[in-house]
């Protein structure tokens, strides 16, 4: 890797970690990791958003022309984070002296659980190993990263300026040169620009340098998901067998591998902004109440179904945030404004947007899937599809075997606690906004043929392995039958 | 003691009957076949690409100029339904090289019929051959082709290695074709694909495999479920084993990955490892339209070309060519002819034709793909690509 390569990368995270350190971060368990995780993700987007703004005339050049700005940007939130640390030693103190009680119980393990679960994640780090040189090696794979994803930074790159893109009846309308055209235009351009800024350290369109971002996202999932865990009172063991679990997923290792889809970005910030979600109504702390919004407010800028989960999240974050008197109106509102939806509002919405042509029908190449909306048909046959990709296609190990055994299991936690109840019906939302698409719409195929269903369904897969892991933060084997008597024994006991 | 003795014949009576399911065996099938025809790999003649026979079999040792080797032998007359199960041995296949059965029934001896096989990198491989809509009457000569794995390794770099093909059985279903069959279903090599980014698994195109996922995951509940219900267990010493299973059958399966992934990788150092970004980034699955995209660069700059439209039968060449050639302002033929026929013809366009069936008639200066016919000047022709200057179109 040349130097401005290693500048690249080492500026934008130092100016991500220190972003989230100054406006975030509040003291608990697991948050080293936590402002690694949301940093690295925070660094990366600021060094895409830096390229955005600062090198549409010469893309070349974007990674010179950003890096002041960010190293600015380092510098200051060092400075504040440095001047916070020195008033708040006090408090950290405090907060160190009391640490959750399940962080206490789960640091007794004995030798052999100590064995395995340095074995578990000695399996993380030769996975690491193995998608890095997958990485480093190849030119660019999949079918949509190079028919899609790349076509925009690796024409402005190689242009050495920006050009817009739009429809091809734009394109057609328009003098040579200043339009382009392709049937993915309408992509958000976030990890264009994310591209343009590694492409241009690189020196080029150099692609493994350019995909090399996939395996940093792999990492701060798993890096920041131990963090928010730990924060959230799993203790160590649990904590690191839950990475474990969401790290030997296959699919979200073939998504490092295999770079350049957005769907491993959707769902690493679709899990940071639901675990800063999680936090905020488990501890109140307003700072990642703040945080999730941010994290929810990427998505649209990522992927166009990032429209679809930011809204989920933002309204079931407004939703948690409603007295309970208010939640049973919010929820008649919403059923009521989905109906509305349904019974003509989505097709004024299109029209509104310019996604109808003047016949009245969707033009499919604006609306993308959402056009899919309009054209409802039930699609029995992809259950067989979804329950093939999900319980027998080695994508997912038994990761949705587990889940419902896990949720019956512990379905007291989902009853009492509402910190988890509320995460787990957005969860339920999300899947079945999901089961309407595959079978409600002619997206059924792509169900039977499975080729967006995995996708759509890794998007939450980092989610819903958070709530499996908080479902089972404090669960214990049941006691000893002799243990019990004795229990009961000292209970009844007047002494 | 009695409990235990019924719990243990439970859980193989389960995990036989999950076992034999999976592998496809009719419960009244014998534990070994008593029908079968079987070959070595002698009885093999080589039809293309090179090979030689030794004492045991027959040794590969090059493709053939069209990069393909194929390698036949007459069968006489085999009911397909009869022996339906095949069984192959080879030693040393390159994990570069993908596998096909070819074979040739009676009643239609013009059709070669083609199917991808699993690769037998690792000793013997059993197929059940029923789930091959075209296995079917009396087959009267089967085969084995060779070529690069198409849409992931590079032709170029095939450094042939001699394989050698051992053994070729084809049998009636029996329980003793258990272990080899889910042994190459559950652990074989597969390797990248374009699908692998949307499922694992078996890729399109092959002989269908059944499922360590849902054998295991059913097998662990049912097993577990049958332990609650038969032993006498105790609520805590319940839950330690059925969070024992679970895990254990969780890092089962990831173990299985792991060596799945590092399959994969290997073929990818393989074939990438060593070699700088200039030397790595021509090293494409497709070099024809790598190298076709380059050829087209340099005539967009020649002719001052303001826009390039594509046309290919292969919607798979059709984008890699576009993004090959970036930045140059490129786009599908026909989706421009479909919503604008008289844009096809603006000043400043060229035409870049490449794997495609279209036909170029010089009398009339047209160039028809299917039903679509544009008036176009030749410009120049270099290996698959063919370049044109449009006049006007015509649907």
């Amino acid at each position: 890797m040349s130097w401005p390569s290693l500048v690249a990368w080492v500026v934008p995270l130092l100016a991500g970690i220190g972003a989230y350190l100054a406006a975030f971060d509040v003291p608990s368990p697991g948050r080293r990791s936590i402002a690694v995780g949301y940093g690295t993700l925070f660094g990366l987007m600021l060094s895409a958003l830096a390229a955005s703004l600062l090198a549409r005339d010469d893309t070349q050049h974007a990674w010179s022309a950003g890096m002041p700005w960010l190293l600015a940007l380092a510098i200051a939130m060092a400075t504040i984070v440095a001047r916070r640390r020195r008033l708040a030693t006090a408090r950290t103190e405090v907060v160190a002296e009391n640490p959750p009680a399940s962080t206490a119980a789960g640091m007794r393990r004995s030798r052999w659980q100590s064995a395995l679960l340095i074995a578990l994640l000695a399996s993380l780090g030769l996975r690491a190993l193995v998608l890095a040189r997958e990485i480093a090696l190849r030119p660019l794979y999949p079918w949509d990263a190079w028919a899609a994803w790349a076509v925009k930074p690796k024409t402005w790159v190689l242009l050495g300026h920006y050009v817009p893109f739009g429809s091809i009846r734009d394109w057609l309308a328009q003098p040579p040169s200043e339009l382009r055209t392709f049937s993915a235009f309408v992509y958000p351009d976030a990890l264009a620009w994310l591209d343009v800024w590694f492409a241009s350290a690189a020196g080029g369109w150099v692609e493994p340098l350019v995909n090399m971002p996939w395996l940093a996202v792999w990492l701060a999932i798993l890096v920041a998901h131990f963090g928010q865990w730990r924060a959230l009172g799993l203790g160590h063991a649990r904590a690191l067998l839950a990475v474990y679990a969401l790290g030997s997923l296959p699919l979200l290792s073939v998504h490092a591998a295999l770079a350049g889809y957005a769907d491993l970005w959707i769902a690493a910030f679709f899990g940071l902004a639901f675990l800063a979600w999680v936090r905020w109504l488990h501890g109140r702390e307003r700072p990642q109440l703040i945080l999730a919004v941010v994290c929810a407010a990427m998505l649209p800028f990522i992927k166009l179904e990032g429209w679809v989960w930011c809204a989920a999240l933002l309204l079931a974050i407004g939703f948690g945030a409603l007295s309970p008197r208010w939640r049973l109106r919010g929820f008649v509102l919403a059923l009521l404004a989905t109906a509305v939806l349904f019974l003509g509002g989505l097709r004024f919405l299109f029209s509104l947007l310019g996604w109808t042509g003047a016949d009245g029908g969707v033009l499919v190449e604006n609306a993308g899937p959402f056009a899919l909306l309009l054209q409802l048909s039930w699609h029995g046959d992809a259950l067989t599809g979804v329950a093939n990709a999900l319980f027998a296609l080695p994508s997912w190990n038994l990761f949705w075997w587990i889940v419902p055994l896990v949720v019956v299991w512990r379905w007291r936690e989902l009853v009492t606690r509402e910190w988890l109840r509320l995460p787990a019906l957005l969860l339920l939302g999300c899947f079945s906004a999901l089961m309407f698409l595959f079978l409600a719409t002619a997206a059924a195929d792509w169900a039977q043929s499975f080729t967006a269903i995995n996708r759509l369904v890794l998007q939450l897969a980092p989610a819903v392995c958070s709530l499996l892991a908080l479902l089972v933060r404090d669960a214990a084997l049941p006691a000893r039958a002799n243990d019990a008597t004795r229990e009961l024994a000292a209970s009844n006991d007047p002494a | 003691m009695i409990r235990r003795i019924v719990f243990a014949a439970v859980l193989l009576a389960i995990w036989l009957g999950l076992l034999g399911h999976a592998a496809g065996i009719p419960w009244k099938a014998p534990i070994s076949s008593g029908r079968q025809l079987a070959m070595s790999g002698r009885d093999f003649l080589v039809r293309s690409g090179s090979g030689d026979q030794d004492t045991e079999g027959l040794v590969v040792s090059k493709l053939g100029d069209d990069g393909t080797a194929l390698q036949t032998a007459s069968l006489g007359r085999a009911r397909a339904e009869q022996l339906r199960i095949l069984r192959y041995r080879m030693s040393g296949f390159p994990n570069t090289l993908e596998l096909a059965l070819v074979f040739r029934r009676t009643d239609d001896v013009d059709d070669v019929k083609t199917v991808s096989l699993p690769s037998p990198r690792d000793g013997e491989v059993a197929i059940d051959l029923a789930t091959v809509p075209d296995w079917q009457g009396e087959i009267r000569e089967i085969g084995f082709a060779e070529y690069p794995t198409s849409q992931l390794v590079p032709p170029s770099t095939v450094a042939f290695e001699p394989f050698h093909i051992d053994a070729v059985t084809l049998q009636a279903p029996s329980w003793s074709q258990l272990l080899p069959r889910l042994r190459n279903d559950w652990t074989g090599y597969r390797p990248w694909s374009q699908r692998s980014i949307n499922t694992l698994g078996a890729q399109i195109g092959t002989v269908p495999t059944s499922s360590l996922v849902a054998t295991l995951g059913a097998g662990c509940v049912m097993s577990v479920f049958a332990g609650w219900l038969i032993l006498p267990l105790s609520r805590r010493y319940f839950a330690k084993a059925a969070l024992a299973t679970a895990l254990a059958a969780w890092v089962l399966l990831d173990a299985n990955w792991l060596a799945e992934l590092g399959g994969k990788h290997a073929t990818i150092e393989k074939i990438y490892s060593g070699k700088p970004w200039s030397e790595r980034e021509a090293l494409q699955p497709d070099p024809g339209t790598f190298s076709a995209a380059a050829t087209m660069s340099r005539v967009v700059a020649k002719e001052e070309a303001k826009r390039v439209l594509v046309l290919s039968d292969s919607p798979f060449t059709l984008l890699r060519m576009i993004y090959f050639m970036l930045p140059i302002d490129a786009v599908p033929l026909e989706q421009v002819a479909a919503i604008s026929p008289e844009a096809v013809a603006r000043a400043g366009t060229l035409i870049a034709v490449v794997d495609c069936e279209c036909r170029y008639d010089a009398n009339s200066g047209t160039l028809t793909k299917g039903t679509a016919s544009f008036a176009v000047t030749p410009v120049t022709e270099q290996g698959e690509l063919r370049v044109y200057r449009p006049r006007e179109v015509s649907l």
